[in-house]
């Protein structure tokens, strides 16, 4: 465990850092829930994290750049969500804690951390590639994201909300196969003009029942990783 | 329980059976199994599913292997394979391990093993299953061996390299992101195999263009796509292997020490692993190199100058199967498609029925390989073939009269139009400059109407103001159209033996037209 490990766990503890804890002041509070969120993110490895959401939003500007996709009908999305499986892949897997179940005996705060964390990196991965598709927008030259932001938003949020309930499942590490293997039925329904609401990606970003679906199973996700947690293994995987 | 006596040594296993054991762990330990129900689904409604909708031909159906099949094992094969090859990395236990009395990469061979023995026990099964259904259908011919190799090959490229970068960046992010990023590359290839321009990329894509359906059929398949491929992916497996037991942080002994024959230990292992790491570039570089030659060759395929074999373009003999349609006229297939004679025959029989004796009738239909048909007829898909020679024959390819779809009615209705529009227009490379006088087009529409044909598609598809235009000076011809169906059978063929040259030479108009 690293030096910043052990100190979430401290100070998420109050075990020596209960006078910064203590709510005398509102100054040192906020200091300390500031600090508290900081070592809840660094142990999750959300710096990570986002540069490779970054890396994702590059990927993306690349693809529409330099037209890796193929076509403009259905086959242009493939792509387009392949990444937004990867970003969700990444932000399933910052789901892993290294503390284990010591952790959870810490206090009430913990539900709340991993809300904000999963909702903040959501933001932020929508952000980036909304970023990436801006960078690369020529619709002069044919180059533009068909499905907009509202696609991008749409599955990053539902594939996301599977790899949350994945994390509850099989533990946050190996969450990234939920994801992954969403993606690719998605993929499948796609090419197969399949137009389920559950493989919402396959269907257009403007379609009510595919919002709909995406939007549940981010609920369903959200609240189940709040409430309790990625699931813990023997083995600390 | 019996004695032992105390000096007795416990017996200790022999290498082989060591190395059976712990790959037997491997195996038993692999995440990778996980993914198999969800292979399945995706196996049975994507490449199982096209595979049975193919036309009964093995070269068609084999082709899922790598267009459908393939693709839908990379992302879990590189997920999976980097998952294992991060590891020790990830768990931190690589001081722990440093102690073992085997070396790093020999432990690591294992692992990848153990996930590459699922992936490709799958892969075979999934190949397996598409054969064994192609083989209940298929008429000629037998299953293609390449595809497998190169399926095979490339997946244990995939696997290795996943592997590699697995287990030199280790980490939580490395399997989703190894898994997405290969599968990115193996979509752009793809791309690349498509564009009319692919390059030496796109040429060693696995997942290419279904081919056409009469590939390997009149003529050998050149295996020079393939043996580039399974040099290229064969290289990767070695250099990524090779690297493993280089690279420091995969606890190999690093580069210079590599080279370094003085150095302490492992001496040995190290030359292998660097041999195999340069055999490896070497070949991967090769089979680039080769790819970047490629060029189509006479028999329409792909070939790889420096490894083409002329052998594979002399055609396959073989003995036509042949069926009366009516009269003296008779249709004569491909052996490989002998399951759509009758639907060639029933195609025949009642434009036949019309026109038989006719001056420019055909006598016989023959197939013949698509390669062979003039031009305009394979790049326009204005029919499936031409009525050519004294006496007429009408000769036709299999490729746009069988859709991968199965589609009975393009199947009739092509073989149709184009005899119809021989025998009253001309033959089908004129219809590329004129689809006829009015006449001439109400006269074969009534002919194909009559036949249970849609008329010939003058106008082409789509809703633009062209095809409206187009749409809108038909309907005189579509009227004389439905008269000239509506006559009975002997006064038609009655009227088009006393004016056919007339018509033929556009000297009757559409007021003519009974």
């Amino acid at each position: 465990m690293s030096a910043a490990d052990s100190a979430a766990v401290a100070s998420s503890a109050g075990v020596n850092g209960a006078h910064r804890l203590a709510p005398s002041a509102a100054g040192p509070a906020r200091l300390a829930g500031a600090r508290l969120t900081s070592l809840h993110l660094r142990s999750r490895r959300v710096p990570s994290a986002l540069v490779a959401l970054a890396a994702c939003g590059v990927v993306l500007w690349a693809a529409l750049r330099y037209h890796w996709w193929l076509g403009t009908g259905p086959s242009a999305a493939e792509l387009p969500m392949l990444i937004e499986g990867c970003t969700a892949g990444i932000i399933a897997v910052t789901t892993h804690s290294p503390f284990g179940e010591p952790e959870r005996a810490t206090g009430r705060w913990l539900p709340f951390l991993r809300l904000s964390m999963a909702l903040a990196l959501c933001g932020a991965a929508i952000g980036l590639l909304a970023l990436g598709a801006a960078a690369a927008y020529n619709p002069h030259a044919g180059v533009y994201l068909a499905s907009g932001i509202l696609g991008i938003a749409e599955n990053v949020m539902g594939f996301a909300g599977v790899g949350l309930i994945f994390s509850v499942v099989t533990g946050g590490l190996t969450a990234w196969a939920g994801p992954l293997g969403f993606t690719a039925i998605c993929q499948f329904a796609l090419i197969a003009n399949y137009s389920e609401p559950l493989t919402w990606a396959a269907r257009p970003a403007t379609d009510r029942g595919g919002w709909i679906a995406a939007m549940v199973v981010f609920a369903i996700g959200l609240a189940a990783f709040t409430i309790r947690g990625p699931r813990l293994r023997p083995s600390g995987e | 329980m019996t004695a032992v006596a105390g000096d007795a040594r416990p017996a200790r296993p022999g290498p082989s059976l060591l190395a059976a054991r712990i790959l037997r762990m491997e195996i038993r330990h692999s995440a990778f199994v996980w993914s198999i129900p969800l292979l399945a689904v995706l196996f049975i409604y994507d490449p199982f599913r096209t595979a049975s909708g193919y036309p009964d031909l093995w070269t068609v159906r084999a082709s899922v292997v790598l267009n459908k099949f393939w693709p839908d094992c990379v992302p879990f094969t590189a997920a999976f394979s980097a998952w294992a090859g991060s590891r020790e990395g990830r768990r931190k236990v690589g001081d722990l391990l440093g102690t073992t009395a085997r070396p790093a990469w020999t432990r690591q061979m294992f692992s990848l093993l153990g996930t590459l023995a699922w992936v490709l026990a799958v892969f075979l099964a999934g190949i397996v299953v598409i054969y064994v259904r192609t083989a209940q259908v298929a008429t000629w011919g037998g299953p293609p061996i390449w595809p497998v190799v190169v399926g095979l090959v490339a997946l244990t490229g995939v696997s290795s390299f996943a592997f590699t970068l697995g287990a030199l960046f280790p980490g939580r992010f490395t399997a989703p992101i190894v898994a997405v990023g290969l599968t990115v590359l193996a979509l752009v290839a793809f791309r690349q195999s498509v564009d009319a321009s692919g390059g030496p990329i796109g040429t060693l894509s696995p997942d290419s263009l279904v081919p056409p359906n009469d590939a390997g059929v009149f003529y050998p398949m050149a295996p020079d796509v393939w043996i580039v491929q399974v040099m290229f992916y064969a290289g990767v497996v070695l250099a990524a292997t090779g690297l493993l037991g280089l690279s420091p942080r995969t606890g190999g002994v690093g580069w210079r020490r590599a080279l370094d024959a003085a150095s302490a230990g492992g001496m040995r292992l190290r030359a292998i692993a660097t041999t195999v790491f340069a055999v490896g570039i070497a070949l991967a570089v090769t089979g680039f190199g080769l790819a970047g030659t490629a060029r189509t060759s006479v028999t329409g395929e792909i070939e790889i100058p420096a490894l083409h074999d002329s052998a594979s373009d002399k055609p396959i003999a073989y003995t036509p199967v042949c069926a009366h349609v009516s009269g003296s006229f008779q249709v004569c297939l491909h052996p490989a498609y002998k399951n759509y004679l009758s639907q060639a025959v029933n195609s025949f029989r009642p434009v036949m029925a019309e026109l038989a004796g006719l001056p420019g009738a055909p006598v016989r239909a023959t197939e013949v390989a698509s390669l062979t048909l003039p031009a305009f007829v394979l790049q326009d898909n204005v029919g499936d073939g031409e009525v050519t020679g004294t006496p007429p024959v009408y000769k036709f390819g299999m490729n746009n009269a069988l859709a991968l779809a199965p589609d009975a009615t393009q199947l009739q209705d092509g073989f149709r139009q184009d005899i119809v529009h021989a025998v009253i227009v001309g033959s089908t490379g004129q219809l590329t400059a004129s689809v006829g006088t009015p006449a001439q087009q109400a006269v074969v529409d009534g002919l194909l109407k009559a036949a249970g044909s849609q008329p010939y598609p003058v106008c082409g598809p789509g809703d633009n103001p062209n095809a409206n235009r187009c749409r809108r000076q038909q309907v005189p011809v579509t009227a004389a159209a439905g008269r000239f169906a509506a006559l009975p059978a002997a006064t038609r063929r009655a009227w088009l033996a006393a004016n056919l040259a007339a018509l033929k030479a556009g000297r009757i108009t559409l007021a003519q037209v009974p």
